[in-house]
């Protein structure tokens, strides 16, 4: 097969789903005032565009090898030196992808025989067919990426034939519980050597899922149902404003707005003592929500910030915990990702949890600060406020500071859903840097579209086979049995919620906080309705828990881009982050036990 | 005595192998607590002593699984063999159902039985042919149209902006036919899209109105019966072929005393809830004959449109004559 063909198909496909979801949103609100623009199915056709970026993305991320792990040592490189754990970590991706994508021709047939529709002449299983084919471009990206040699390749394929083979007709393989334990393990081994997130997700369903034989279902139909929860989950509605979101953060990212943002919140903030640290946490949390705490936020901001406060007279382990732990603050602000899943999981209304977190989320952010102001070097020499810099930084950012403002009163006025604001916002924003400040080009945005694609795809697919597993423990009916459990030995919610935030701060070091999500709200939420939680300060609650997660040795996502960025080593970066880990701790906890934060 | 133990023991294990229990997993919409969930508990229950636990059905409530479409899906492939469901999902499986969307259709409970009973047979192979068995059928409710302002005559309905179901671009487009202006979002943007007046108006169930809060923001109802909701209990036929012929007819007089307490309840039920809503300051707004006969010829001027969509003129007909003879 040519290769450069099909990357150049795979990109292809990827600009038009990305043009359908920026653009049939915007088309939606305007239909609403003017018929003519209304188009059939608008909203589901948003949605199964997602599911395609989904796949797409993560098709992409595989070929850059750019899969999300636990371990950030790249897994997929093409090395020509045989090692036994990376055979292993290999053949257990390219194996489990390569079921999928068979078992999922089933759906595919279903889908055929009763045929349902999204919108006039689109089929379900059309729009579904791009889970089997997704999923064997992944398979063969990872054969290609995973050695040069062409010997070890051909291993891995007929490795993926005989376990199709093997679990096509040898019904029960896994039924065997005190074995099941055996494989739990050795799959959850392999995480330490690389095994990507979804991957794991995806085995550990399998083995589930087949340790309960039926008779209703081969093992062929149930594993079918694992990535059909992830169609189920990735087509929800407001998902997609995951992609629309990120594409916006990303456009931004590759501008220049933080210098301009940096110099106007200098410019008016400057003159009080200890501002640095002040601009810095706005700086970050403006950035986090917009770019959904993706760690965009370390990357792209992490060498404008760190030298500003080393020269500001902040020491090194001061200022790198800082950058590291405020590239996770402002989760709960909108349009953050975490939040936005949460509402599709818990199936609350995201603009309402937006609207509740903004308190609990400020104050996250004025802990941090006054923590700063307390550290402040005491030969510290703060700028003069000067009113004609002002006006200067502020006409130079003027467009750019809008964003958050346009953000708030979109979702809050109701003039739009917030896939719909999403999509809005991206036209904005494209409008503004290609026009405006002319920082891009317009010719540089597909690959952006490219690179946010992969990140969103690496991201998607986690949610997509998380929701898989999570299908299996609905199907067990373990939330029941958690409920069960819990009725009989909790009866007051302040030691539940104490239970609750130990659980998340462990899931927190254990989990990426997307699969944390959901995974765990199905589980808490009836319990929550059991204590008379309220499903929106639980989520308040889950954010700023996971959001803790980002810097919880071992393995925060933020604590590994931080080494990444600044070159340090992972025991200086946990060592800098500690105070900062306490002082969230004290604020995660004041949020889920004082009232004032919820009502 | 260990030895004659462990023999012991192990008879009674493979004695319970032989006769492995089946195990009916049933998805329902329908949250734990309700009425409707504690029935489905009890049919479960019945069943199990019935047939000496041969039988064990495991409720998943509360759309665990999935909406409705889903659930069909996850039958089909064999994860879920059995479902409480309504219109919504029952159309998917038999067009005869759509008789219960005309409409202004049914002026009462008498009418909807009437058509329920001449339906039947037809339902039911429908739904056999499908590959799902029919266990029982009941009316969940009267649809009404709640409102933000009050809705007398039809030229209000097409004042208003409707909620639609983002999924159901048929429906959108028929409402479109009527003259209406239908505002496709999905269902978890109802509550905010109502308190910022994308939409102000939509046709529910007064049940479904009272305890999601959406009567809070609607505080208008026409008392105007525009359709009735069904809901039916299925079993996948792969299943239920494999349950023994006395347990099968012991299972089904079962699940028709359950539907008939059901339907008692059900419509008590509804009368309560629309108390309950007024109590909180809802107004229910009774048409006046005048109005009544607009909202007639309105009937007919729209009828023509629902039978293209929905249904064919031989189910129409067949509904007709079912209210008709006496």
């Amino acid at each position: 097969m040519n290769n450069s063909l099909l990357s150049k198909a795979e990109n292809f496909l990827c600009y038009i789903c990305f043009a359908i979801i920026v653009s049939f949103p915007v088309f939606q609100i305007l239909s609403r005032f003017i018929d003519i623009f209304s188009i059939p199915a608008s909203q589901e056709i948003v949605q199964h565009m997602t599911l395609w970026i989904a796949f797409i993305g993560a098709v992409l991320a595989a070929r850059y090898n750019r899969l999300l792990a636990i371990v950030r040592e790249p897994i997929f490189n093409q090395s020509s030196e045989f090692r036994i754990s990376h055979f292993l970590v290999h053949m257990c991706s390219v194996g489990v992808v390569f079921v999928l994508a068979i078992s999922y021709l089933k759906m595919i047939q279903i889908g055929i025989e009763y045929p349902e529709f999204i919108a006039p002449y689109i089929t379900v299983w059309f729009a579904q067919s791009i889970i089997p084919t997704g999923l064997l471009l992944i398979w063969y990206h990872m054969i290609m990426t995973s050695s040069n040699k062409l010997n070890y390749r051909l291993l891995l394929i007929l490795g993926s034939f005989l376990m199709t083979a093997i679990l096509y007709y040898w019904q029960f393989p896994f039924s065997n519980e005190s074995l099941l334990y055996v494989k739990v393990i050795s799959v959850i081994a392999l995480v330490a050597f690389g095994l990507p997130i979804f991957i794991v997700l995806a085995t550990l369903s399998i083995l589930f899922f087949l340790s309960e034989p039926t008779d209703w279902a081969t093992n062929f139909d149930l594993m079918s149902t694992i990535s059909d929860s992830a169609y189920r989950i990735v087509v929800s509605p407001t998902l997609a404003a995951i992609p629309i979101f990120t594409l916006a953060g990303y456009i931004l990212a590759e501008s220049n707005i933080s210098k301009r943002l940096l110099n106007f919140f200098k410019a008016s903030l400057g003159w009080l003592p200890g501002s640095t640290v002040l601009i810095v946490v706005l700086l970050c949390a403006f950035f986090t929500a917009l770019t959904g705490g993706s760690g965009v936020t370390i990357l792209a901001l992490g060498a404008i910030l760190y030298p500003i406060l080393i020269e500001d007279g902040y020491t090194e382990i001061f200022s790198l915990g800082l950058i590291t732990t405020a590239g996770s603050l402002g989760l709960l602000f909108p349009p953050s990702l975490p939040a936005i899943i949460y509402s599709v999981t818990a199936g609350i209304n995201p603009i309402e949890l937006f609207k509740s977190g903004l308190i609990p989320g400020l104050f996250l952010l004025f802990i941090i600060v006054c923590y700063g102001i307390y550290h402040k070097p005491k030969n510290q020499t703060s700028i003069k406020f000067n009113v004609q810099n002002l006006k200067q930084s502020f006409s130079d950012a003027k467009w750019e500071i809008a964003i958050p403002i346009l953000i708030i009163y979109g979702l809050f006025s109701g003039i739009a859903t917030l896939v719909e604001c999403a999509a809005l916002l991206v036209w904005y924003v494209v409008f503004v840097e290609v026009y405006i400040y002319k920082d891009i080009e317009f010719k540089d945005i597909p690959k952006i579209v490219i690179d946010c694609a992969t990140l969103v795809g690496g991201v998607l697919i986690i949610l997509g086979f998380a929701m898989g597993f999570t299908g299996y423990l609905v199907d067990a009916q373990v939330p029941l049995k958690i409920l069960q459990f819990v009725k009989v030995s909790i009866d007051s919610p302040i030691v539940f919620l104490l239970a609750l935030n130990i659980l998340l701060l462990i899931a927190g070091c254990i989990m990426d906080v997307f699969s944390a999500i959901i995974v765990i709200v199905p589980l808490i939420a009836p319990l929550a309705v059991h204590f008379g939680i309220d499903p929106i300060h639980l989520g308040i609650i889950f954010i700023a828990n996971l959001e803790l997660g980002y810097i919880t040795p071992p393995v925060g996502m933020n604590l590994f881009l931080a080494s990444y960025r600044f070159k340090k080593d992972m025991p200086t970066i946990y060592a800098s982050t500690m105070p900062y880990f306490f002082i969230r701790l004290i604020g995660v906890l004041i949020i889920t036990y004082i009232p004032l934060f919820f009502y | 005595m260990n030895f004659i133990k462990n023999i012991f023991l192990i008879i009674l294990l493979s004695g319970s192998l032989l006769s492995k229990p089946i195990i009916i997993k049933l998805a329902t919409v329908a949250p734990e607590g309700t009425e409707y969930y504690n029935l489905l508990l009890e049919m479960g229950q019945r069943w199990q002593e019935e047939t000496n636990g041969q039988v064990q059905l495991r409720i998943y409530p509360n759309g665990v699984v999935g909406g409705e479409i889903d659930t069909i899906r996850k039958m089909r492939i064999g994860q879920i063999q059995g479902s409480a469901m309504s219109s919504i999902g029952l159309a998917r499986l038999t067009d005869s159902i759509q008789a219960f969307t005309l409409p202004m259709g049914f002026k009462d409970y008498n009418e909807v039985d009437r058509v329920k009973n001449a339906m039947f047979d037809d339902i039911d192979s429908e739904l056999s042919d499908s590959g799902f068995k029919l266990l029982f059928l009941v009316d969940i409710g009267w649809v009404y149209w709640f409102s933000a302002d009050e809705i007398a005559v039809p030229q209000d309905l097409k004042d208003a902006k409707i909620f639609t179901s983002a999924g159901d671009y048929v429906t959108v487009e028929l409402f479109k036919k009527f003259g209406f202006n239908a505002i496709p979002i999905a269902e978890t943007d109802i509550l905010t899209g109502l308190q910022t007046g994308m939409i102000n108006a939509m046709q529910t169930v007064p049940i479904l109105s009272a305890s999601s809060g959406w009567s809070a923001l609607m505080p208008n109802m026409l008392d105007l019966k525009w359709g009735a909701f069904i809901g039916a209990v299925i079993i996948d036929d792969k299943v239920w072929s494999k349950i023994k012929p006395k347990h099968q007819k012991a299972m089904i007089a079962i699940a028709e005393d359950i539907g008939r307490k059901y339907q008692k309840n059900g419509r008590e039920m509804e009368v309560k809830a629309i108390r309950a809503m007024e109590e909180y300051g809802m107004k229910v707004k009774t048409p006046s004959s005048e109005q009544l006969e607009v909202w007639e010829s309105f009937k007919d001027e729209i009828t023509p449109d629902v039978i293209d969509t929905f249904l064919s003129e031989e189910i129409y007909n067949k509904v007709t004559t079912a209210i008709d003879e006496q």
